[in-house]
């Protein structure tokens, strides 16, 4: 009893990022994921209440690189963490709000994350190098102490979004 | 340039153990050694593999907060008369927790001892539910065996694939 030996070697490096988050201050302070060294993204907490943060984005890179962000520019997924209200491509998309729940003065919380997966031969299987699955976009909020949660999901090998929603 | 995490499966051999950090393969056969020439190495039918000892490692955070949620699985499912691959993780988890070491053995696995799944878990199977956030860490072990019986035929095995997942923050 043997493996197959058309093994394939796996390659390990970091699974290449097709976006990179943008987050934007209401005193107009830009904060970004590749903007410097050891950016990340627990730092977006880390300002004043008096410096809130506004507009949580996900933006495109181009061929591998990242885009500089202006204000001309469209991204492709925002979270406005003001009024907990989503936008694609600049356009406005309906996050299907609870009915009979009041958000007025809730504090929206941003929430970001992505899946990745990897693979490595067993038996001379296949191996593959981590590829990012899907990106997850959105913000939650306490009211009446119940948590409530509104979340773009990007599957990154099918090119659909749609929202996912806790309550 | 700020990247994100990196993150390889790491296997650990021997008796200190000696640790590699990022394998090329994880192919099972008659040594206790990491990225195995199974060629040189075949498992007499009626006999075990030597375990191998696994585990998600955290080589860099990059921008990220956290990598968590893991899932491991194996596929496709068993389909060779006889022959079974084990593990200490199943569907729902976390697997692994408070797992230490012990030197990889062919007897039959005393951790290795339920079947691996077969599909995306769809949850946190593999510990800690926590996740890593430093750069250096390791999940806990994931044990697999492959085990076989005299009636299991010559030749390759199929191939199959060792499948790991997370969220990153």
């Amino acid at each position: 009893m043997s493996q197959n030996p058309n093994s394939i070697t796996l390659i390990t490096s970091a699974p290449p990022n097709l976006f990179q988050w943008v987050a934007e201050y209401d005193s107009g302070t830009i904060y970004t994921q590749y903007g410097g060294p050891n950016r990340q993204f627990k730092d977006l907490t880390k300002f004043s209440d008096e410096d809130r943060l506004e507009k949580l984005h996900l933006i495109r890179l181009i061929d591998g690189k990242e885009n500089e962000f202006s204000t001309d520019m469209r991204p492709c997924f925002t979270v406005d963490l003001m009024n907990g209200t989503f936008s694609i491509n600049g356009e406005s998309v309906n996050e299907n709000r609870p009915q009979g729940v009041n958000f007025n003065g809730s504090k929206f919380r941003p929430i970001y994350h992505r899946r990745v997966r990897g693979g490595v031969g067993l038996t001379g299987g296949r191996s593959y190098a981590p590829l990012v699955k899907f990106y997850w976009l959105g913000w939650q909020a306490t009211v009446d102490g119940k948590n409530y949660q509104r979340i773009i999901q990007y599957d990154v090998p099918n090119d659909e979004w749609l929202f996912k929603e806790k309550r | 340039m700020a990247t994100v995490a990196t993150v390889t499966i790491a296997e650990s051999n021997g008796a200190t153990p000696t640790i590699t950090n990022s394998v090329t393969n994880l192919n099972m056969g008659s040594v206790d050694a990491v990225n195995l020439a199974f060629a040189s190495n075949p498992i007499v039918a009626a006999n075990n593999g030597f375990e191998k000892w696994v585990r998600i490692y955290l080589s860099a955070t990059g921008t990220s907060n956290k990598i968590d949620n893991f899932q491991i699985w194996v596929t496709p499912a068993p389909s060779v008369t006889g022959i079974t691959y084990f593990g200490n993780v199943t569907d729902t988890g976390p697997g692994g927790t408070g797992q230490s070491f012990v030197q990889p053995t062919t007897a039959n696995s005393t951790v290795a001892t339920i079947a691996m799944p077969t599909s995306d878990p769809g949850a946190n199977n593999l510990a800690p539910s926590a996740g890593l956030g430093t750069a250096g860490s390791f999940s806990e072990y994931c044990v697999l065996q492959v085990r076989s019986t005299a009636s299991s035929p010559p030749g390759n095995l199929p191939q199959k694939t060792f499948h790991f997942q997370y969220d990153e923050q």
